[in-house]
């Protein structure tokens, strides 16, 4: 009971104390939550960084794309040009016919890249080269159609039409001078050849000598001075002459056109386009590398990000390893062993986490319990056990009375019954010569019959009545005790000594008087039979116990009787004087006050009875 | 009932009464010397005192050899049932009868005294006719009715 109260401090104090520990519950849900957030918070950033990295991997990929996309539109630029010269320097059909295709497909390119293009910068270049497409295959077709009025007017005026002034010429006939003949046809010659020369290969060179070759032929024909009927013919000749100069202007304008149309404008629009289509493409492959860098960065920011979140993950699951090892299987494990200490017996084991108020605290407080009730059902038990001794020790000595008195209280019964019936006989038959004798043996048993019933009285009151403590010296009891026997003690010469009669004893004054009375009767009854009989009575300090002593110089004891004696109506020796309870009521007093009696004896030279009282019942302060 | 009547004992019976009460002794020295045939009786009032008489007549055909024992168990010093065992146990003595005479008529006594050998076992009776009738037998029981051992 104490240990129980050192271990429950009042009870506002360890409230207060007991408010620190949440639940084990409680305390396990957190940290596993923590644990899941932090474990779904790493997830979520790997996704988001992975998912990054293929975004970027993807858009540099188009940007790739773009960028061969752009040198491709590059190319067919390049080639749609060549194409474009390839027909002004040849004027084939299929010449034409590839530029159209070209021009057709580069249009088709650039309107996918716009569609695909990712940037603004990117469109708005892109936008620029769909405009420079259509202009230069606007000027294409228009350069396709002055080669083609050029031809119509060479076809027209200039092919064959000297010709046919030579002949008008020649019609003349009577007019011409022979001289001016070859002149004339000589300078439509030359005028011829340069014509096609310059159709060929325009050159101002060939402008200038058509004109000095018509000049000359016109020349010639105004020499002429020709008959009136011829006049109407040379003024034909001349006006074919014209005609075919003018031609010559028409196409001589024509190719300027063309050749501006197609040196200037067209050739600008090439080479912007090819200078743009180049600059998207520088666009796409800066891009691209820029995306590759920052791929590279979101990378390894992902990986640093994931990197430091699986190390707190893994802390954290170490941490909450360590709480539930600290605040659940080391307590557990230590109220296991006290639950152990104490179910093997070792009640002393102070339960830890008594404290606490979880579901740890509730196990202590359970294995405390257990521990209380253990210690009471050991009491219990032991208690049990020293009953069930008592009862046994009881039972044995009722068992011991009833046998005793079932023979001793009976066997002078059986001397009275039997006298008295010779008595009656005998007084029957009117003899008388016995009558003394059988009243004397009747009276003797009458008295032994009275002196048991008083022992009895006497035995059962030294076991089960109320005691009266106080305090009185030796000597006062013992001289009550030996009133009895002053008698005997005269008559038989008995030497009688009384020793420590000063010493103090506290006990019930008349129980102690009848136990050293008894010890004396027995002293006197059955140690003092020869001839110098003495009785030695003597009380002192011993320790914490008084001894008293109560000696004889008679026959003495056998040692194998030394327990029996003390038994109910038990006599070693056929002395009519006893009725065997003496010794038991000595032993009954003795344990009354928590003393107890010994026999030290030698046969044939006397017997001392020992009683050990103790001084906390028996002895007061001082002798 | 005065004479001897049976021829089997012409000398009468002997008997070794053990019994510490003196009056009780003499009780039973009536009931037994009755008139039937002639009795001698010796009291002895210790077992001890009275196995030391047996011994010294223990050899069959000795002329103070009781015909029988008559042992009260409670006694003083050395018990009836000891006294008992120690005759039973003694090769000369074993086939003399021994018979049991208390107060006590609890089963441990009896069961005991039979185990040690006892040849009867009688209890003490209050009622002073069935007890001196009790005694009247005993005598003619033995000495009459009972065929002894003969002596080799």
């Amino acid at each position: 009971m104490m240990e129980r109260a050192t271990n429950e401090p009042d009870p506002a104090a360890s409230d207060a104390r007991k408010r620190r520990h949440a639940s084990i519950g409680t305390r396990v849900r957190i940290g596993l939550g923590v644990l899941l957030a932090l474990h779904l918070l790493l997830a979520v950033v790997a996704h988001f960084g992975f998912t990054g990295a293929c975004t970027a991997i993807e858009e540099y990929e188009r940007t790739e794309y773009e960028a061969a996309e752009a040198l491709a539109i590059d190319g067919l630029g390049t080639e749609l040009q060549r194409a474009v010269s390839m027909y002004l320097r040849t004027g084939y059909t299929s010449a034409e016919e590839r530029t159209r295709e070209l021009s057709v497909q580069l249009s088709l390119a650039l309107s996918e890249a716009s569609g695909r293009a990712s940037e603004f910068e990117g469109r708005e270049t892109i936008g620029l080269l769909q405009g420079l497409l259509a202009s230069y295959a606007d000027h294409f077709e228009k350069l396709a159609e002055d080669q083609k009025a050029q031809d119509r007017v060479v076809r027209d005026g200039l092919v064959g039409a000297v010709a046919e002034i030579i002949e008008v010429y020649e019609a003349l006939g009577a007019a011409r001078e022979p001289g001016h003949e070859s002149s004339f046809l000589d300078a439509m010659g030359r005028a011829e050849r340069a014509a096609m020369q310059y159709v060929l290969r325009p050159d101002s060179d060939e402008i200038l000598a058509f004109d000095a070759a018509v000049g000359d032929a016109r020349a010639v024909l105004r020499a002429m001075d020709p008959a009136p009927a011829s006049r109407a013919s040379l003024d034909r000749v001349a006006a074919r002459l014209a005609a075919y100069e003018s031609a010559f202007g028409r196409v001589c304008q024509i190719t300027r056109g063309r050749l501006h149309l197609m040196n200037v404008v067209m050739a600008g629009e090439a080479a912007e386009f090819h200078w743009l289509s180049r600059e998207l493409r520088e666009q796409g492959i800066e891009r691209s590398s820029a995306l590759l860098v920052q791929t590279k960065q979101r990378l390894i920011a992902s990986q640093v990000l994931s990197g430091a979140f699986s190390g707190a993950t893994i802390i954290a699951a170490i941490v909450a390893c360590w709480v539930i090892v600290k605040s659940v299987t080391r307590p557990i494990m230590r109220i296991a062993t006290a639950f152990g200490d104490i179910a093997s017996g070792r009640h002393s084991v102070r339960v830890p986490y008594l404290e606490r108020d979880d579901e740890i605290g509730r196990m202590a407080s359970a294995a405390e319990v257990f521990r209380n009730q253990s210690i009471e059902s050991q009491q219990l038990v032991s208690e049990t056990r020293r009953l069930a001794a008592d009862v046994e020790r009881k039972s044995r000595e009722i068992e011991s009375f009833v046998y005793s008195a079932s023979h001793d209280l009976k066997s002078p019964l059986v001397s009275l019954m039997g006298y008295l019936g010779y008595l009656k006989d005998d007084i029957g038959n009117r003899r008388y010569d016995r009558v003394d004798r059988f009243l004397v043996q009747i009276d003797d048993a009458s008295q032994r019959i009275r002196r048991n019933i008083d022992d009895l009285l006497e035995l059962s009151r030294a076991g089960t009545a109320p005691m009266q403590t106080e305090r009185f010296r030796f000597s006062e009891i013992v001289e009550t005790a030996l009133a009895d026997w002053r008698v005997d003690i005269a008559q038989r010469g008995i030497a009688c000594s009384v020793l420590g009669g000063d010493t103090v004893l506290v006990g019930d004054r008349d129980r102690l008087t009848d136990l050293v009375g008894n010890l004396i009767a027995n002293a006197i009854k059955y140690g003092c039979a020869d001839n110098s009989p003495a009785v030695r009575v003597a009380a002192e300090r011993d320790g914490s116990w008084v001894v008293l002593k109560v000696s004889d110089d008679g026959p003495g004891i056998h040692p194998e009787n030394h327990d029996r004696i003390f038994g109910m109506f038990e006599r070693l020796s056929s002395s009519e004087e006893g009725t065997g309870l003496g010794l038991s009521i000595v032993r009954k007093i003795a344990e009354a006050h928590g003393g107890r009696v010994r026999v030290e004896s030698t046969p044939g030279a006397g017997a001392t009875f020992t009683v050990h009282l103790p001084i906390a019942v028996a002895g007061g302060e001082g002798s | 009932m005065t004479s001897v009547s049976s021829g089997k004992h012409p000398y009468g019976i002997r008997i070794l009464l053990v019994e510490d009460d003196p009056a009780q002794a003499e009780l039973i020295r009536m009931g037994l010397v009755n008139g039937y045939c002639d009795v001698e009786v010796r009291h002895l009032n210790d077992a001890r005192v009275a196995l030391e008489h047996l011994e010294s007549v223990a050899e069959a055909g000795s002329p103070g050899r009781p015909d029988f024992v008559v042992v009260d168990l409670r006694l003083p010093g050395m018990s009836g049932h000891d006294l008992l065992k120690a005759i039973k146990a003694d090769s000369r003595m074993c086939t003399l009868p021994v018979v049991v005479l208390s107060t006590s008529a609890s089963d441990a006594d009896r069961v005991e005294a039979y185990r040690n050998g006892a040849n009867s076992y009688l209890v003490k009776s209050l009622d002073h006719l069935e007890f001196r009738e009790m005694l009247h037998d005993l005598v003619k029981y033995w000495s009459n009715w009972n065929q002894p051992m003969p002596v080799a």
